[in-house]
């Protein structure tokens, strides 16, 4: 189903839309809250609710996402992500890293802040395939090697090395805007 | 910033430059459904419907009286009791007394037509049948006061109440009850009969040498030939290229004797990854094995009573299991209740273990049965049975403000119901249904009927990261029913049960 059917049918039949777009990035909202609530003990119907707090919240907001600034799956994970933040605010203060990650902000930051994350863009685009769906099925889903080979039919340790190369690449590309 | 963070800061046009199309993460059916419930619930497009179901009977009530004055009087500081002045020919007056034989309420019962719907999945077809059903009134009493349900106690326990067994983990039960720090990976069934300890069993893991083992009891059924204990052992495969394996987990049957003797222990491996044992049937002279074979399959085993595998059988019902709470010997087969990742289903097995039926009962707005006991006598069956109502989650933090405020919402959203069904066919040819209880534990005499329910009596709850984790204590209540479903009485065993949900 497109985003544009999909957006059609929530609107049409709310139930229908959330339980389309549940069966279609339920699994994908789940892993990216997953992975950021990771090592705390948030167990797994604490983050259930939040993945369907986020469903909802979609559904709830409907008229101020724009397709055209993002997909649908894209916007859900955006909003699991502040979603899984709060929850990690609530409940541990957060490091100055992950604040200003997830914190809004400001006009003076602006440009930099696109910088940023024009550079983050860029070197992730420039891994090319597989490494790049690799790296963020490793870090944004917090998928293990096992099934990340699994589903990319390749062997763990080919994995692993992609892993351990696209990192320091990564690492080296971003070097002067992680300092 | 870590590796894992690096990608929370993007906009989700930016985030649309670098996820594949294809980009996404596989998650069970079961946990999928459950999103998507809660997410309805959470946007307000679920409205606790119950609350009519619940209510409305005992309005009923009150309006067919011609009266409609209901009185609530004090009878202690934390009971009430009550009285609907007034009576009409179809609602009769039952006693119901509590440990303190001063303290006598009063149950209402009347008969209704219920509708119950029976979907059979072997065919894909669902009859709703109205049933002649007895309805319990309500019984009220004060939410226990907090001090009370922390001193009272809900071990829990398998079994009946002359021989109960408990299961411990971490703790030696050498002398009733010390710990002992070099036992602490033990699992320890205890066998108590009226608060004397009989003997303890213990079960040892594999934990200090094979960290990477572990082991668990999920179950102890007692039988003519002792205690059947029931639990499963996980062993971690080695991750190579050619296995992308998981954990391989592989169930076992222990036999006990009645003077607590260890005597023999089968392992289940018939060559598959998993092989979970879910549940053990007696069949006088041997034991059937029900269990769960990569999860989608259902193994059934029958085994002499010296744990020697005597017959051995697989059919796939078409889901996903996850536990089989209850089993019982059929005239020619069994009957099973299994968990799976799509609700509760029955299962009728033959006595070779090949499936017969699979089905289901719910109530006829589709609010799925929780079964808790299953007894066959004569060509009846009786499930012992609860349906939860759901609400809007934004209600329950709206509403949570203390906990007595959630305990109202609890007991206004939970009904249980004995269907007395034909062993045959399925179908329910009677009912009892109760409000604002659980079901538990179900005896059939010669008499009738002895029926544990279970009353909300407090919830404590952890509002926490947008979900209620709430201990609801029940108190339990032995209902006692004639061979016709007429109560009889309802007696206070002032025992409590622990049940835990998230909200």
């Amino acid at each position: 189903m497109t985003d544009a059917q999909l957006f059609d049918l929530i609107r049409k039949d709310a139930g229908k839309g959330i339980a389309a777009i549940t069966r279609e990035y339920g699994g994908l909202v789940y892993a990216v809250i997953s992975r950021k609530l990771s090592g705390t003990h948030v167990d797994k119907s604490e983050i259930e609710t939040c993945a369907a707090d986020t469903i909802s919240e979609f559904y709830l907001d409907l008229d101020k996402f724009d397709l055209n600034k993002g997909s649908i799956k894209a916007w859900l994970c955006t909003i699991a992500v502040h979603n899984a933040v709060d929850i990690l605010r609530r409940n541990m203060p957060l490091s100055l890293d992950e604040e200003k990650a997830v914190s809004e902000h400001s006009p003076e930051n602006e440009f930099e802040d696109r910088e940023m994350r024009r550079t983050v863009l860029d070197a992730v685009k420039s891994l090319g395939e597989p490494d790049r769906e690799i790296i963020l099925r490793k870090y944004y889903l917090g998928e293990s090697s096992v099934k990340i080979a699994a589903r990319l039919k390749m062997t763990v340790s080919n994995v692993d090395t992609r892993t351990s190369r696209a990192v320091e690449k990564l690492r080296h590309d971003l070097e002067d805007w992680r300092k | 910033m870590s590796n894992k963070d690096f990608f929370d800061i993007l906009t989700p046009r930016e985030l649309d430059e670098i996820l594949p199309d294809d980009f996404d993460a596989s998650l069970s059916k079961a946990a999928l459904k459950r999103i998507e419930k809660k997410a309805l619930r959470s946007a307000g497009l679920k409205a606790p419907k119950l609350r009519l179901t619940v209510i409305l009977p005992a309005a009923c009530i009150a309006l067919a009286a011609g009266v409609g004055l209901l009185a609530l009087s004090a009878i202690s500081k934390n009971r009430i009791g009550v009285e609907y002045v007034g009576s009409s020919s179809a609602v009769s007056e039952n006693s119901m007394t509590s440990g303190d034989e001063s303290i006598v309420q009063t149950v209402k019962t009347k008969h209704s037509d219920r509708e119950i719907s029976f979907i059979d999945f072997t065919d894909g077809t669902t009859r709703s049948d109205k049933v002649k059903c007895t309805e319990l009134s309500e019984f009220y009493t004060d939410f226990d006061k907090a001090e009370e349900l922390m001193n009272s106690d809900t071990e829990p326990y398998y079994g009946n109440d002359d021989t109960l067994y408990y299961v411990d983990k971490g703790y030696a039960a050498d002398n009733n009850n010390v710990t002992d720090d070099k036992s602490w990976n033990n699992y320890v069934i205890v066998c108590k009969q009226q608060d004397e300890i009989l003997w303890t069993v213990k079960f040892p893991t594999l934990g200090k040498d094979r960290g990477d083992d572990e082991l668990s009891i999920e179950l102890v059924k007692e039988t003519d030939a002792g205690a059947a204990v029931i639990g499963q052992v996980t062993h971690w495969n080695e991750v190579t290229e050619s296995s992308l394996s998981h954990s391989s987990v592989h169930g076992f049957v222990t036999r006990i004797d009645k003077d607590g003797n260890k005597l023999w222990t089968h392992n289940f491996d018939h060559g598959f990854n998993d092989e979970y044992v879910l549940n053990v049937v007696d069949n006088g002279t041997s034991w059937t094995v029900i269990s769960a074979c990569d999860e989608y399959n259902i193994c059934v085993t029958k085994l002499d009573l010296n744990g020697n595998e005597l017959k051995f059988a697989i059919s796939e019902p078409g889901f996903k299991i996850l536990h089989a709470d209850n089993a019982v010997k059929l005239d020619n087969g069994y009957l099973v209740q299994l968990s799976t990742d799509e609700g509760t289903r029955l299962v009728r097995l033959s006595d070779d273990g090949d499936i017969v039926d699979v089905f289901a009962y719910r109530e006829s707005d589709g609010y799925d049965y929780t079964i808790t006991d299953i007894v066959k006598s004569g060509d009846k069956i009786y499930l012992s049975a609860y349906y939860e109502i759901p609400y809007p989650e934004n209600s329950v933090s709206s509403y949570a403000e203390s906990a007595n405020q959630l305990t109202s919402m609890l007991v206004e959203s939970t009904a249980a119901v004995l269907l007395i069904c034909d062993a045959d066919s399925g179908q329910v040819t009677s009912c009892v249904w109760a409000p604002a209880v659980y079901s538990r534990r179900l005896e059939i005499t010669d008499s009738g009927i002895i029926w544990d329910i279970e009353k909300i009596s407090g919830v404590s709850f952890f509002p926490y990261a947008d979900s209620f984790n709430t201990s609801i204590k029940c108190r339990v209540y032995r209902c006692t029913f004639d061979n016709n479903n007429e109560l009889i009485n309802c007696e206070d065993t002032g025992k409590y049960n622990m049940v835990y949900k998230v909200v």
